[in-house]
């Protein structure tokens, strides 16, 4: 068959349809990726085709201008003044990770959908949208692999004919979303429904000739590379993939071929990151409060990190570079910020985490998880971390060997759950059964 | 060889597609950018951010927290606000401040379409994304203060010769009702729609289409502060093109052979006027009819519920019909089926101890300074019998002051043909309102039985 994948042009979100794109090649599949201008390279870097679609988005420009807002209304912060709305954290007051029962009325639940159809929108934009529906109904494909942020794959699936699944890159929030708000509407009289995403969905697909229909929203399926224990309960007809790491090319460093001298703490942050918490934890506090460890520690650290740090402790090994999955099999345990690669990552290798999750979109309930399975420890609040606070989780995590034991569960859990190439013959099978041709 | 076969899809068709043009998608999209920085815009607890929501928040809960802040306030919502009563008049008594915006005097489509190349992170504005040029919603405060000077008295005389008429056709419909139902859908909207076609004498052949286009144009003054949905917007835009044809041909016709219709009487006190302009007869036709009409049977709905919520008031209209009007002009003050104006400043101004700059927003919550307690003795009573009713509801040089003779005649109609024909009349249920309609809030169903 024909596979179309369809990627959020973020390297991080692309990695996660790799090794599934690798295995339909692998089975004799043709399979392309599209994705926009700016992360074309990316796609070719793996080794396979990219489409480009959309115009060039000029994302310098973009990066420029939110940085700009940013910056203002830091200042305007500073000053004692009140920030606008557009400008401070609504994404905290219309929380889509938002569990709690009385929280979940009608009105949330709307409002959650409407600021996320919203955004949801911008990264569909016509221009794309039209290329990848045009892509799509000269190369025929059989089946559309989405992001599931990417509505223009589900479009362009349905204005050609193909079979079409989601592809997950995170916990199923936007599964859950909409059940929720489903299950509210149906409460409520037809005459005043309004569902933005549907709305949204509807007009798009009538500039192809198509009309909406459910299977739009959620895929005819879901292809999930959350462990099928930690998946939220949502009723969706869910396919589990066993998340393969990948980290972009990489080579092996010399220094990793070499047995450690002690155990190996892996110390991974944002790359852009120079402090964090309340008390503007600097990455040379950090580092110091690792120091007096018996450990070895790999950092990832570029230059501008490093630019803060007078003297780097004698066991802490600076690196800007190196790819986890090579790393994290000798590693003790990890220090990160929650990204979805770094916890699948150390699930993959049974490594304990300890997780100052940044805050976006389902890291939060991700470090949560971790911890409550006992394979780490999460810092509930990284907003007010300290130093010390990191250190003990890290002396904890360490020390008590239950956490290893948890992670080694974890592994298990990973490996039982069907490979990429295991689940081809699947595919392969829905794929026939939900074609319209 | 892949398996593929050339033919029809199950899923969708090419068959009769409709062309859409990218102006048609970014509506969709600047609809939907629209909606989602208002419920952002609401993250904060501004409140006439929340009210512009239009979502189950308490309106007049709302309406106190905005006067709490002061005669006049800047919202986030980037607009100036009141919910106070003086200040309230002072803005909608202030030949400064317009319904016009004031780079609209100049502006033409294709300068409005300009505004759409803005950049992703731009926030378009909504009267360019949805222009509502055939409404004549959107004209100077001083052409809305010429229509009322000639226009006015030739509609309250029009409804005071047809009083009767009006009357019987609210008691024919009353007589025929069942012992369950909505009284927006079973007696208001279609009485109302019905009435005004009457009064402009529209042909029998356009009556239904009329009452069709009254409802497809209902939700217009919503749509000037709150986003509709795509399916609404385009049946906005459409239904307010074929009104004005509709309407334009009705105005022609009567022109050319003059008969009993509104729109002759019009045309003949136009003509006595020595400021009346090209557009004038339509403009008011247009106005009776979107906004007339809407409002109308609006403000029958809240008036019924009103005095159906207080039963000794209930009580004092039935044993005497003739106060059907003092019900209805309480209820203009307690629920009006206009809440919210929205104007802009012409030049810069000073108002409230605010300095307000050219084309910056101005909007009176109406509904909140009716209820004003430095004006008004007891504020949130219902009280039919008040020595003076006062309120912001139907204000002068504004685009539903047309509509006021027009929806208080048919309120006092309808509500003395229930209060006689339906004596025991009770409600059902809650009422429903239509989506996004801050400005009216407006009744889509308001179930009530008999017994």
């Amino acid at each position: 068959m024909r596979v179309l994948f369809v990627t959020l042009p973020v390297k991080a979100h692309l990695y996660v349809q790799v090794s599934l794109a690798w295995a339909l090649r692998a089975a004799g599949h043709e399979v392309c990726v599209a994705g926009q201008s700016q992360v074309v390279d990316d796609i070719t870097h793996t080794g396979l085709t990219a489409v480009p679609i959309g115009a060039p988005l000029d994302h310098e420009a973009a990066m420029a201008e939110v940085r700009q807002r940013q910056e203002e209304s830091q200042e305007a912060e500073e000053r004692g003044e009140e920030a606008h709305p557009w400008e401070t954290e609504w994404e905290k007051v219309l929380d889509i990770t938002e569990s709690r029962p009385e929280k979940l009325t009608h009105d949330y639940l709307h409002g959650v959908n409407t600021v996320w159809t919203f955004n949801i929108q911008t990264l569909s934009p016509p221009d794309m949208t039209d290329d990848l529906v045009t892509f799509a109904r000269t190369w025929r494909p059989d089946l559309v692999i989405w992001d599931a942020l990417i509505y223009a794959g589900p479009v362009a699936a349905k204005a050609c004919g193909a079979a079409h699944a989601r592809m997950l890159f995170s916990l199923d929030l936007l599964g859950r979303m909409r059940q929720r708000y489903k299950g509210e509407l149906a409460r409520r009289p037809v005459e005043v429904w309004d569902d933005p995403m549907e709305e949204w969905l509807g007009a798009t697909l009538d500039r192809y000739g198509c009309g909406y229909s459910d299977d739009l929203m959620s895929g005819q399926w879901t292809i999930d590379p959350v462990l099928p224990s930690m998946r939220l309960p949502v009723d969706l007809p869910y396919v589990p993939v066993r998340f393969v790491p990948y980290n972009g090319r990489a080579e092996v460093p010399g220094w990793l071929s070499e047995p450690a001298e002690s155990r190996r703490l892996c110390l991974t942050l944002g790359l852009s990151l120079r402090s964090m918490g309340g008390d503007r934890v600097s990455v040379a506090e950090l580092l110091d409060a690792v120091a007096d460890l018996d450990v070895e520690v790999v950092a990832t650290l570029n230059a501008e990190q490093l630019a803060g740090v007078d003297k780097v402790p004698d066991n802490v090994r600076a690196v800007d570079f190196v790819p986890l999955n090579e790393l994290l099999p000798g590693c003790s345990a990890i220090v990160h910020q929650g990204g979805f690669g770094q916890t699948q990552t150390a699930m993959a290798h049974g490594v304990p985490q300890v997780v100052l999750p940044n805050g976006y979109w389902d890291t939060v309930l991700r470090a949560g998880q971790v911890q409550d399975f006992g394979a780490g420890l999460a810092v509930g609040d990284p907003d007010r971390v300290s130093a010390a606070e990191i250190r003990e989780k890290v002396v904890r995590v360490l020390q008590e060997p239950g956490f290893a034991v948890s992670a080694a569960r974890l592994r298990e859990e990973m490996l039982a759950t069907p490979a990429p190439a295991e689940i081809v013959p699947l595919l392969e099978r829905l794929t026939a059964e939900h074609r319209a041709r | 060889m892949r398996e593929g076969i050339e033919g029809g899809y199950s899923a969708c068709s090419y068959v009769g597609r409709m062309v859409q043009t990218a102006t048609d998608s970014k509506l969709g999209d600047n609809l939907l950018t629209l909606r989602g920085v208002q419920w952002i815009l609401g993250t904060k607890d501004d409140p006439y951010a929340l009210l512009l929501r239009a979502a189950s928040d308490d309106p007049r809960e709302l309406g106190r927290r905005i006067r709490e802040r002061g005669p006049l306030s800047f919202s986030h919502a980037m607009a100036w606000v009141t919910a106070s009563a003086e200040p309230g008049e002072a803005v909608l008594g202030d030949a400064r401040l317009s319904p016009r915006h004031p780079d609209d005097r100049t502006e033409t489509a294709e300068d409005a379409d300009a505004g759409a190349e803005a950049m992703p992170w731009d926030i378009p504005v909504l009267r360019k994304v949805l222009p509502l040029r055939d409404a004549f919603v959107t004209l100077d405060r001083a052409d809305y203060v010429r229509l009322a000077r000639w226009a006015e008295p030739v509609i309250a005389g029009a409804l005071a010769r047809r009083r009767e008429v009006i009357a019987d056709r609210y008691r024919a419909r009353v007589r025929d009702l069942p012992g369950e139902f909505d009284l927006m859908t079973g007696l208001a909207r279609d009485v109302s729609a019905a009435v005004v076609a009457d009064l402009l004498g529209l042909p029998a052949g356009r009556r239904e289409r009329f009452a069709q286009l009254c409802a497809g144009t209902a939700g217009t003054l919503d749509a000037t502060l709150c986003p509709p949905r795509l399916a609404a917007a385009r049946d906005l835009l459409t239904s307010l093109a074929e009104m004005r044809k509709l309407l334009g041909e009705a105005v022609e016709s009567a022109r050319t052979s003059p008969g009993e219709g509104l729109a002759g009487e019009l045309l003949r006190a136009a003509a006595d006027d020595a400021e009346t302009g090209p557009d004038d007869v339509l403009a008011v036709c247009v106005l009776l009819a979107v906004v007339g009409s809407d409002t109308a049977a609006n403000l029958v709905c809240e008036t019924v519920a009103a005095l159906l919520d207080h039963p000794d008031q209930w009580k004092l209209v039935r044993a005497d019909p003739g106060l059907a009007a003092a019900a209805v002009e309480e209820t203009l003050r307690y629920a009006p089926p206009i809440r919210l104006h929205q104007r802009y400043a012409q030049e810069d101004l000073e108002l409230a101890g605010q300095r307000i700059e050219t084309g910056q927003e101005v909007v009176v919550v109406a509904e909140a300074a009716n209820r004003d307690p430095a004006v008004h003795g007891d504020p949130d009573g219902f009280d039919i019998r008040r020595p003076r009713i006062r309120h912001l509801t139907f204000p002068e040089g504004s685009p539903v002051a047309l509509a006021a003779s027009l929806a208080r005649a048919q309120a006092a109609a309808a509500v003395t043909a229930v209060a006689t024909g339906l004596p025991d009349l009770r409600r059902a249920d809650g009422v429903l309102r239509r989506l996004r309609s801050p400005a009216t809030a407006a009744v889509l169903r308001l179930p009530v039985r008999t017994g």
